[in-house]
């Protein structure tokens, strides 16, 4: 005989649909074992409702009390607004926004780009004078991976997003700002070291690196942002493997001029990147929602 | 009995509807029908009456503010019990981590075939039974408070628990192994006692 053994329970409860309690009801007309189960249950389940007792008021007065209490403070109807982030002056909210962000961006992305920038430096101070080739090649590299670790693929259930007052344009600039701040800072201080150890001066060193490290980040941005980070991660090493196909020789003609001059600090690829950014920023809001209805949250 | 459970749910959303439309007498009457198993389950979690009070305040305060944003992606007593059991938590100062079922809790499983402890537990007396549900750990207490005491399935159970189904069936099975085990130890002190006594009865 099939004993509804893990039915029983519920059940009891009077929680099961009403064709598996007929069931259940029909096989303990016939077992005696079960009934016993269901016996034990009972016992279990009537221990539990001894307890409940019915709701006092003041628990009531206490919530009137309280809500009362929030109007006073100065808003007259309706439920208060949630405020994620403490303070009302732009730039208090703007440093707890980044805070924030920084203990949400994981572990694992600030562990990956800062292994990648310090071994970068330490390669671009070891071998080569000057040190320009190397970092041009290395500090974008490193911050695309932290932003396309950072921006994208942000599985945060639907109702939280939905809850919070910053929109999804605030939170993905303030990532960006925050990763590529970081990623800046530190390739700066690489950058100043090698300076002093004589390899080049820091003018030509931040030069050889900011604007391919912007180009690239704008694009794992975009593609992460879009689409998922596995995405903006791979056009991102698209990009970077062609340069470096391009600066070993292998590759020749007027694709190789065209992408040299974007691989500087110069105005057409800050441009691109800042068009790029600002193309995803403008469509954010609805891809957030299309992502969360399309996982289902 | 599924048309009972589908009208209940019905007349929680209304009142949901009514409190995010901003009217007082809709919270109340949630609180009316769910506030006795919120503070049983609040209180088996801080083992408080006190701070149970408080915590159903804090629910009830949170649902006022959250009203609009439910999303009726859970029925409204999941979300309610899910609210409860995060403010209770946050006083307790668990955040969410994980909570460990205790080793000796794990011999015994859910098998097939009904087991030795329905038998402790149907011989055992009501009171009995009550007594010993307040010394079980919290981890199973709350799935008996939710099962029965708040009535919620065991999807809506797994739900708030923010576990596998299968993990609200084992847990159940647990909390009745540990309960039926403190109930035999009790019943086994009962009788040493008893010989105990009539050991000294028979030297005087």
């Amino acid at each position: 005989m099939r004993h509804p053994t893990e039915q029983l329970a519920e059940y009891v409860a009077g929680t099961l649909p009403a064709h598996d309690a007929a069931a259940v009801a029909a096989h303990l007309s016939q077992c005696v074992a079960c009934r016993q189960e269901v016996a034990g249950w009972q016992h279990m389940a009537e221990g539990v409702r001894s307890r409940l007792a019915p709701a006092p008021a003041a628990v009531l007065v206490a919530v009137r009390r309280r809500l009362a209490a929030s109007y006073a403070g100065g808003r007259a109807a309706g439920p208060p607004v949630y405020r994620a982030v403490p303070g009302a002056r732009p730039v208090a909210r703007a440093a707890g926004l980044l805070a924030h962000q920084w203990r949400l961006v994981g572990w694992r992305v600030w562990a990956v780009s800062a292994v990648v920038l310090v071994a970068g430096i330490v390669l671009a101070g070891w071998v080569s004078v000057p040190a320009q080739p190397v970092l041009a090649v290395v500090v974008p590299l490193a911050a695309a991976l932290a932003v396309a670790g950072a921006c994208g693929g942000d599985e945060l259930p639907g109702e939280l997003v939905r809850a919070t007052p910053t929109s999804v344009r605030t939170v993905l600039l303030a990532r960006l700002t925050l990763v590529l701040g970081a990623v800046f800072v530190a390739a700066l201080i690489g950058s100043l070291v090698l300076s002093v150890a004589g390899a080049g001066g820091p003018g030509r060193l931040l030069a050889a690196w900011l604007g391919p490290m912007v180009l690239l980040s704008a694009v794992s941005f975009a593609c992460s942002v879009a689409w998922r980070p596995a995405v903006g991660l791979s056009a991102a090493l698209a990009v970077w493997v062609l340069r470096v196909l391009l600066a070993s020789g292998s590759v020749d003609g007027a694709v190789g001029g065209a992408a040299e001059a974007m691989w500087r600090t110069s105005w057409p690829p800050l441009v691109v990147s800042a068009a790029l950014v600002g193309g995803v920023l403008a469509i954010a809001p609805r891809l957030a929602s299309s992502r969360i209805v399309r996982f289902g949250l | 009995m599924g048309a009972t459970v589908d009208g209940q749910q019905d007349a929680d959303r209304r009142l949901l509807c009514l409190v995010a439309a901003g009217d007082e007498s809709a919270l109340e009457g949630l609180y009316v029908r769910h506030g006795p198993a919120l503070l049983s389950y609040a209180e088996g979690l801080l083992a408080d009456r006190h701070r149970a009070e408080e915590t159903v305040q804090d629910t009830l305060l949170a649902v006022w503010r959250g009203a609009g944003s439910f999303q009726g992606r859970s029925t409204v007593r999941t979300w309610l019990f899910g609210i409860c059991r995060r403010q209770a938590l946050r006083r307790l100062g668990v955040h969410g981590g994980p909570v460990h079922v205790p080793i000796d809790a794990a011999v015994g499983l859910a098998a097939d075939e009904p087991g030795p402890e329905a038998v402790t537990l149907a011989r055992a007396d009501a009171r009995a039974v009550a007594v010993a549900m307040a010394g079980l750990p919290s981890i199973h207490r709350e799935v008996l408070d939710l099962t029965f005491g708040a009535g919620l399935t065991r999807d809506e159970v797994a739900v708030v628990l923010d576990v596998p189904v299968g993990t609200v069936k084992s847990r159940l099975f647990h909390a009745r192994a540990v309960l039926a085990r403190a109930l035999a130890n009790d019943t086994d002190d009962g009788c040493a006692a008893a010989q105990r006594a009539a050991g000294q009865g028979g030297r005087r």
